[in-house]
Parts: structure tokens; sequence; C-alpha cells
């Protein structure tokens, strides 16, 4: 009975696994973005997709290699030939502003030559990385603590729009800071979705709380670690914004900190005139 | 006890020939391929072969590159016209591209045509309703973009054929009817000509 049941259970493992396995087929290398014809038509679809911290926008089309001209008859007065998208635009753009082409290439690769040397066509592509800056945090008071008193923590990041050159026309990427992670060096850390303030900033008192704030219970050295999270969108040669789908995290420069005890005291002078006088 | 040891041990072989068919079929993705379509021992297949399912969807995304096409040549007016032929999450994406593209008082002038309608995966829910990806080359060549003063200002960096992935779900439960769910540029080696 023992034996049938694992004879069963191992049958069923096995179908599990091999829908997993279908499942866990990539619908090929497909890029995330969604390309309407609209976009297809205007020239403006491109593929986005997050490569480690960036993102990375690419770009294709096809171009007219060069052959060996054609013979002319003499004394012909043909027509210029009509322009045809991407067929033809060697040197020969319907756009003034299109200054990328095969006789210009702007940090192109070739990717599909045919029949080289006799002409045809060449998909050629273009790709480019965007990465956005993490900003910089911040704490009040600067580099201590008082045990027991909050310590204001801040970021000052804020959304980044970063442009670039693809196949001669513009894309854009938008990043947008979306939450904050603070590692508080003591063991505690927050998930927040606003990059905080200073004191001043806010019309707070010090070591008053805030959103961002946080209390050290023990006196000691800290580290913190501030990671931030962006969203990103995209568009390409004026096109219309597309999300990128997922996110980015990025590390933020690290503060350190010494926590301690705190007590007022009555001083004669400026204990910093006076180091020895009563109560410094 | 023997017994019971020699199953485990049946159970963890079988592991490991299903755990290497997963290693191996998800390393093998270069190229563009047909998923077996999967379909759920309770509810009958809505189509009963590929072929059946691609004429299905070539019946939709014919309809929807001709009302696409006139929307577009319409200067992107009334773009509400394609709904009958979207899904309702890919309906705000189109509508959006249409509402882009009218505020540049631009227009298309031509027809989109396609070459290649090939079925990457098919499957169907408990439901009866149909999921299918297609590779699709969509030919633009035809089609050119005017501004405002009917000059052309079609980008010459624009390709003639675009390589794309166009997702399509069954209307309702059952129904052999497809519509448009998405579409995304194909990123590998082209599957065009």
């Amino acid at each position: 009975v023992v034996r049938k049941k694992f004879l069963r259970l191992a049958s069923l493992l096995t179908v599990a696994i091999a829908a997993a396995a279908l499942v866990a087929i990539p619908a090929g290398n497909a890029w995330a973005g969604p390309c309407p014809l609209t976009q297809i038509r205007q020239g403006t679809c491109v593929k986005a997709a997050l490569r480690g911290n960036n993102v990375a926008l690419d770009a294709q089309t096809q171009l007219q290699r060069p052959g060996k001209p054609a013979p002319r008859a003499p004394h012909s007065q043909s027509p210029r030939p009509v322009q045809s998208a991407g067929s033809s635009g060697i040197g020969n753009t319907d756009d003034p502003n299109d200054s990328c082409n095969a006789l210009r290439p702007c940090d192109i690769h070739v990717i599909n030559p045919h029949k080289p040397g006799k002409g045809g066509v060449v998909t050629i592509a273009d790709l480019k990385n965007f990465a956005p800056h993490p900003g910089i945090d911040h704490m009040e008071p600067n580099g201590w603590a008082v045990i027991g008193l909050d310590t204001n923590f801040y970021s000052t990041v804020g959304s980044e729009l970063e442009h670039d050159q693809l196949l001669g026309k513009t894309a854009d990427v938008q990043f947008t800071p979306i939450s904050w992670h603070w590692s508080y060096g003591d063991g505690w850390s927050a998930d927040l979705a606003t990059p905080g303030a200073s004191w001043a900033a806010t019309g707070s008192e010090d070591f008053d709380p805030t959103p961002t704030s946080h209390v050290y219970l023990t006196a000691g050295n800290y580290t913190i670690q501030l990671y931030v999270t962006f969203s990103a969108q995209y568009r390409y040669a004026g096109g219309s914004w597309t999300d990128v789908i997922g996110t980015i995290d990025l590390s933020a420069n690290p503060l350190t900190i010494t926590a301690g005890s705190a007590r007022t005291v009555l001083v004669n002078h400026d204990c910093r005139q006076s180091p020895s006088g009563p109560g410094c | 006890m023997r017994n019971s040891a020699s199953a485990v041990l049946a159970v963890a072989a079988v592991a490991a020939l299903g755990a290497g068919l997963l290693f191996s079929l998800g390393g093998c993705v270069q190229q563009p391929r047909a998923i077996l379509p999967t379909s759920s021992p309770s509810v009958a297949p809505v189509f009963k072969s590929d072929a059946d399912a691609l004429a299905a969807a070539k019946k939709t995304y014919d309809g929807y590159l001709d009302i696409s096409d006139e929307v577009g040549n319409e200067e992107g007016k009334d773009p509400l016209r394609i709904a009958s032929l979207v899904t309702k999450s890919w309906l705000p994406t189109e509508l959006k591209s249409y509402a882009e593209f009218a505020k540049t008082g631009q227009r298309f002038t031509g027809s989109t045509t396609y070459d290649s309608f090939k079925l990457q995966q098919r499957s169907q829910d408990s439901a009866g309703i149909v999921a299918m990806s297609v590779y699709v080359c969509a030919d633009i060549s035809k089609t050119r973009l005017l501004n405002a003063a009917g000059k052309d200002v079609t980008p010459a960096s624009r390709a003639n054929v675009y390589p794309v992935v166009v997702q399509f779900r069954g209307k309702s439960a059952k129904s052999t009817q497809l519509l448009v769910g998405g579409s995304e540029p194909w990123s590998g080696k082209s599957f065009c000509a």
C-alpha cells in the first residue's frame, strides 16, 4: 500500500514537474513593453528591458546596402526614385533631423547583413543603457545620535529624466523613486514611501519625530544603509510614455553614526574655552 | 520497510528526471517554438487543432488591422471602434497610442499587412477561455506618415517589417471568437524574412 502511494505521488510529481517545465519555457526573449500598431507605423516602437540597474532600450531598422550600380540607359531622364521608408535611406532621409544612417552610424551594430558587398537589406540595431542616480542620504544630527531621542534621516533624490540618441531619434527614460528602504545598523529597518525632509524644511524642532526618523536604544557606532527603489518609463521619438516592467534598487551613500547618552549640566564658561572648568 | 525505501528511491529518480527535463527545456529558447496545447480534461478543447485556432486568430487580426488603419488614416478619430476586437485590458493601451497620435495632427496613409503568422503557444484555462501567442511579421512598408499639411514625414529610420508577438484571448468561455490582448516587439533573431 505504501509503495502504491509513493508511486502515485511519483506520478503526480512527474506531471507537476513536466507542467512546470512547460510553463517555465519563456515565451521567447521578447522584451517588455507593449507596441501598438500606431507606434510601429510612427517608427516609435522600441524594446525596453531591465538589465541589472540599467534600463536598456533597443531599436532596429533596415537599410538598403549599396550594391553594384545598375547600368543606366544613355540620356535617360528617369525621375528620382520615391523613397521607401527604411529601404533606401542611405544618407538620404525624409527627416532632416535624422542624422543616423548607414553612412553615419551612431553606435550601431549590424545584426543581419544580407548579401554583403552585393547590395540587399541590412538590419541594424542600436542599444542604449540608462541608469538612475540614487541621490544622497542625510541625517540630523550629523554623525551622532542621542539614545532615546529621534534621529532624522532623509534622502535628497527626485525624478530624473535622461535622454540619448537611438538610431538618430531621441530616447527618453524617466526614473521615479518610489520607496526607500533604510537599514539603521542596529537591527532595525524600515520601508518607507517618502524620502523624508530635514527638520528645518518641515518646520519641526530638533529631535522631533518625523516619518523617517529613528530612535537608537543602545550606545554604539552604527552604519546606516539606504536602498532606493525606482520605477521607470520610456518613450522614443516623442511617442507616448510606456512603463518598464520591474523596478531598480540602488544603494545610496552609507552613513556612520555614534549613538550615546546626553545629560544637561550647568557650566561656568564655554567648555571649549575652559575644558577643565566646572561641569566640563 | 525495504519497499518503502525503494519507493522513496523511485520518487527521487522520477523527480531528478523531471528536474532534468525542466533544465533541458529551459535552456533551449533561442528559436521560436510552438508549445503543445494544454487542455483541462474537464472542458473540451475549444479548437480542434492549431490550424483552426490560427484561422480564428487571423480573422481577428485582419479585422484589427483594418480598423487600426482606418483610425490612423482618420487622424486617430473615433478610436473606440477598435474596442470590439481587443480585450478590456489591452484597450487602454490602444486608446492611449491613438490619443498621443491625434495630438500631433498627423495621419497615416496606406494599409498594414503581414507576411508571417506562426503559432508560438496555445492554451485554454479550466473555464474554456483560450489564450494564444502568435509570431507576426507586421509589414508597414505600404503605410506613410503625413503631417497636418500633408507632407510625408515618415521617419527614415523606420523599419519596413516588424517582428512582433501578438497575444489573443477568447472573448468568453468556450468562445471561438478571439480578441487581441497585446502586442510586443520581438528582440531575438528576427523570424521575419
